[in-house]
């Protein structure tokens, strides 16, 4: 029973224009998204960049 | 919602009995290694002294085989045939969970095996297994079990997938399921090379059928598998991360399409790169290593495209839950849930560790940290949280959707605490690994004051705080076993087995990443071109052979 619980409905079998739901402006903003980003790659670079001074230092 | 006794189970129940066979192997895996591990740390910490009879490295090798090998192994393969099956219409073939039983039997033949040998003091050779310190040949012969084990699962998992296109034409394939057959297949490319070490050198050696073996060729085989083997740790973690979190915090997966194309680009770059781990071997000349590093650091592509997805899904759906600012959508996920919970510390956790591993892997700093606890400390925040937190997360839901219970919300509680309790743990015993072996403290040492050195003075009170931080990292093992008892005696329910919906708006996957000949043959290209020149030259122009050492 229940079967179709199982079958996972994916997106693609849905035509396009019928599944959209993005609404407005707010729910797509990616503004935090980029910011976060930002702050991963500071912090490897950063940690890369001690090690390295390390490395240096130790030459 | 039934209430008829029998309660609907997420997959088919012989399914189900497949997939709990292998979780709970694994956590039997976990249970023991944690007692080693613990041991270990006590030894360093100069806490304990080891009766007689038990050496530190064969304590060492028991950890590191049944975690890193074991534990990680079942898990995966559990949770894959659990995700396959669900994506696939809730019902393996016949055929698949008999692979999935055959494969079950093979790998646990070889793990009582291996880890009888261990116990022995016949196999002391770390879960490296570096030659020339020689094993047992029953050792080798356990090891190949377990892969050979581990692919009839794959095959098994690549007939069910072949199945469902076959009877969905033109349709676009279960993201879940494709993410499984991709692991799987990076899985069995990666173990050719350490099956080929362990077949045609390893085994004939230690039989004594040849008298040396050629060190150079068995650890290049080796690291061929070694670091594709971190990404059969990571990969399952991704998959939850991308196909399970985003249902579990009510919003939708950024993009199938970026999902998938991230776990092709960890399937061509995650196999010719194993010299990053011979960086300071003095047989590989430096422009194939140097090539090596370069295609390693092309995987930080797929991964940052993993952290941009996962931000980009949390944000999408803390804004539609009325998140304002640029990091208001940071509160609106399900912070007491433990199904999201455990796995998020584990993507926290993944930033120093991946920024760790891009340390690791550049070649100077690569000097800096080789063979010290730096790298220890490494993969306890790799393997041993981010991926072993994800699956403790996986598990809160996947035990009661299996067994047709509730996750309680009491036992949520405790998992959360077990959560903690294992960041906190962590943060002692692998903070400390990081610090002291930036100072320069080897790995893989007993407790040793280096007749009383000033240098390794300082040591000493960095090995304490990995003791201690090993204690409480023990009573996270606990912590989980006592949660999983309880999960096998909640209340008979419907327990959700989450599985994430694209988002609407985002782009098709085009044809190309379903052209598996293509992917296939690119990955033969590219490892052929970063190892075919090094290993024929290493036959060809051999270093001496050496005979076996048992060092222990
Ligand atoms: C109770 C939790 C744990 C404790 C107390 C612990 C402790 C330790 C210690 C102290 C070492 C280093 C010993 C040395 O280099 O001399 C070690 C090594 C290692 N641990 Fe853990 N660990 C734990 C959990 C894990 C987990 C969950 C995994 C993987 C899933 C793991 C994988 C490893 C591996 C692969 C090694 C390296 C073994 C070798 O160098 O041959 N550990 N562990
Ligand atoms: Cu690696």
């Amino acid at each position: 029973m229940a079967k179709s619980t199982n079958l996972v409905p994916h997106k693609k079998d849905v035509p396009a224009k019928a599944a959209s739901r993005t609404s407005g402006e707010t729910e797509s903003s990616l503004k935090g998204t980029f910011a976060a980003v930002l702050l991963l790659g500071g912090f490897i670079i950063l940690t890369w960049a001690g090690v390295f001074l390390l490395f240096l230092a130790r030459q | 919602m039934l209430t008829n006794g029998t309660p609907e189970l997420q997959i088919d129940r012989k399914d189900s009995r497949l997939v709990l066979a292998h979780i709970l192997f694994a956590f039997g895996a976990l249970f023991l290694g944690g007692i080693a591990g613990l041991l270990q740390g006590l030894v360093r910490g100069g806490v304990v002294k080891l009766p007689a009879e038990i050496g530190y490295y064969q304590l060492l090798t028991a950890h590191g085989v049944l975690m890193a090998l074991i534990f990680t192994t079942y898990f995966i393969i559990g949770f894959l045939i659990s995700g396959v099956s669900k994506t696939t219409g809730g019902k393996l073939l016949p055929i698949s969970r008999h692979l999935g039983w055959l494969g079950y039997g093979l790998m646990s033949t070889g793990t009582v095996v291996g880890t009888i040998c261990i116990l022995l003091n016949q196999a002391t050779v770390l879960y490296t297994f570096y030659a020339p310190m020689k094993a047992s040949p029953y050792f080798y012969i356990a090891l190949a079990l377990v892969v050979v084990g581990s692919w009839m699962s794959g095959f098994g998992m690549f007939y069910q997938f072949g199945y469902w296109k076959k009877l969905h034409k033109g349709k676009v394939t279960p993201l879940f399921a494709f993410m499984a057959v991709t692991t799987m297949l990076m899985w069995i490319v990666a173990t050719l090379g350490v099956a080929a070490e362990v077949l045609l050198q390893l085994i004939p050696w230690s039989f004594g059928w040849v008298d040396t073996v050629n060190v150079m060729l068995s650890r290049t085989l080796f690291w061929f598998f070694g670091h594709p083997l971190v990404y059969f740790w990571l990969l399952p973690a991704y998959m939850c991360w991308y196909v399970v979190i985003p249902k579990i915090i009510g919003g939708k997966l950024f993009s199938d399409a970026l999902a998938r194309l991230a776990f092709i680009l960890f399937l061509l770059f995650s196999i010719p790169v194993g010299f990053h781990h011979q960086l300071m071997e003095p047989g590989i000349s430096p422009f194939w290593k140097f090539l090596q590093v370069i295609l390693t650091f092309m995987v930080i592509v797929p991964s940052l495209m993993t952290a941009f997805s996962l931000f980009a899904t949390f944000e999408q759906a803390g804004r539609a839950l009325g998140a304002k600012g640029l990091f208001g959508w940071f509160r609106k996920m399900p912070w007491s849930d433990v199904r999201f919970f455990a796995p998020f510390a584990g993507m926290l956790t993944f930033i120093p560790a991946g920024a760790g591993g891009i340390i690791n892997a550049s070649n100077q700093m690569n000097a800096v940290v080789h063979n010290t606890l730096f790298i220890t400390g490494h993969f306890h925040l790799t393997v041993a949280t981010t991926v072993a937190l994800t699956f403790f997360g996986v598990t809160y839901w996947l035990i009661p959707a299996l067994t047709g219970r509730k996750l309680t919300a009491r036992i949520n509680k405790l998992g959360m605490i077990q959560t903690v309790v294992w960041l906190v743990g962590m943060f002692f015993m692998s903070g400390a690994m990081h610090t002291v072996g930036l100072l320069g403290s080897p790995r893989r040492t007993a407790y040793t004051t280096y007749e009383n050195h000033p240098d390794a003075f300082l040591w000493m009170p960095y090995h304490v705080a990995m003791a201690i931080g090993g204690t409480i990292l023990f009573i996270g093992i606990l912590l989980l076993i006592v949660n999983i008892v309880l999960l096998f005696r909640a209340p008979r329910g419907q327990e959700e087995f989450p599985i994430a919906e694209a988002n609407a708006s985002a782009e098709a996957a085009p044809r190309l990443f379903e052209r598996w000949g293509v992917l296939i043959s690119l990955v033969v290209v590219l490892v052929l071109i970063a190892y075919m020149v090094p290993v024929l030259d290493m036959i060809n122009n051999p270093v001496p052979g050496s005979k076996g050492f048992v060092t222990w």
